[in-house]
């Protein structure tokens, strides 16, 4: 690898885990509560798979 | 265009290679099927399709992690540089699994009679505001655009076309792909399964990606700091230090690497970057008296760092000399072919 390519890694991989980790520690925390066991039954999710 | 078009150069190492690839795929696909259908057997074709959807996207989501540690892990140990060497066709393969994951969403979306639900979803702008209720199917699109890209351009044409550092540069945004699919993951199915086993293989995968890419940029950071004589030659140890068909690796002060190797009495200084890949030469060893890169196995002649015919590579040369017992080299590169090598004495070694 050229020492660019090198000086690229070391800044992309520490943003990219400080912004995932944050935005994925978000998506776990302000996730919606689980529908009622009686209801997800009768239902899918609305936005698929 | 000046490059001209070569078709795949088959050799029984790749045949292996994709083989090796292919089984295990289909591998993962048919137990995941199996297991996922004994414990929730579908009810519908939505729902049999619903488990290809699951088993195509997770199988993506673990090539794409192996793909991703198989560089940093190359670099710490060099027992993994045999995944390494065909590791283009792993990830032309990664976009056909994710592109027939998300040929199964539209599928599913076609067999509930839903198409439009699926368009309004992409198009909802206002949900492009939110972060939970984010359309997360558009990062999995996104990411796709990115393997696709990555695939179309992983033949050595356009390698050769785009130049080695354009062509690398383009294929980092394979990182950001990464993240991309991470998220899609993460504020979609994450969302509405309580099942643990999510967030833990996206923490497992993702964890072990960047981990595996900070440790290996941190090792090497070391190695970038180059110190140079008085008169701006650069020390690389005495000739016993080099390794026979070997090198030492030294830095020059502006931060590029030049390998330094040694085949018996034989030294020469070549720069470190491979003319195939920029793949790292003097992690490499001599064999049948040539240069060989670890990673593609691309050869160079030690003497003057042109490859042997047929083949038309060079590399760039540095002058080398013997003082007092050191071998040093000169920082300034001198043009790719030009005969550089110096011989040593026995008494040295």
């Amino acid at each position: 690898m050229t020492r660019k390519h090198r000086f690229a890694h070391r800044i992309v991989w520490p943003a990219l885990t400080v912004f995932v980790a944050l935005a994925f520690t978000m998506s776990l925390v302000l996730r919606p509560p689980p529908d009622p066991p009686a209801q997800s039954a009768e239902t899918k999710p609305e936005s698929g798979p | 265009m000046s490059v001209g078009f070569r078709a795949v150069q088959w050799n029984r190492d790749k045949i292996r290679y994709d083989t090796i690839l292919i089984t295990g795929v289909v591998l993962y696909l048919a137990v995941f099927v199996l297991i996922y259908r004994q414990i929730k057997p579908p009810a519908s074709l939505a729902d049999a399709i619903d488990i290809w959807i699951r088993a195509t996207g997770t199988c993506a989501f673990f090539m794409l992690t192996i793909i991703l540690a198989i560089g940093p892990l190359a670099r710490l140990d060099r027992r993994f540089l045999p995944v390494l060497y065909n590791r283009r066709h792993f990830g032309v393969l990664t976009f056909f699994v994710a592109a027939t994951h998300a040929w199964l969403m539209v599928e599913w979306f076609i067999e509930l009679k839903a198409l439009p639900d699926l368009a309004t979803e992409l198009t909802n702008i206002a949900s492009y505001g939110k972060f939970i209720g984010f359309p997360f199917k558009a990062l999995g699109i996104a990411a796709l655009l990115v393997l696709f890209l990555m695939a179309a351009t992983s033949h050595d044409f356009w390698l050769a076309f785009l130049t080695p550092p354009v062509w690398k540069a383009l294929h980092m945004l394979l990182y950001a792909a990464y993240a991309l699919v991470v998220m899609h993951v993460a504020l979609g199915i994450m969302q509405y399964e309580r099942t643990p086993l999510i967030p833990l293989m996206l923490i497992a995968g993702f964890g072990t990606v960047t981990a595996l890419h900070i440790v290996a940029g941190w090792r090497e950071r070391k190695r970038d700091h180059g110190s140079a004589t008085d008169d701006g030659w650069l020390a690389a140890g005495s000739p016993r230090d080099i390794p026979d068909k070997g090198a030492v690796i030294v830095t020059a002060p502006g931060g590029e690497r030049i390998a330094v190797f040694r085949d018996g009495t034989e030294i020469g200084a070549v720069t470190n970057l491979c003319a195939h890949q920029n793949g790292p030469l003097g992690e490499g060893r001599i064999i049948d008296g040539c240069i060989t890169c670890p990673w593609h196995g691309y050869q160079y002649r030690l003497s003057d760092g042109c490859a042997p015919a047929p083949f038309t590579e060079r590399l760039a040369t540095h002058k080398a000399r013997i003082r007092d017992g050191i071998v040093e080299v000169d920082p300034r590169p001198l043009p790719p072919g030009t005969p550089a090598s110096i011989t040593c004495s026995r008494d040295l070694l």
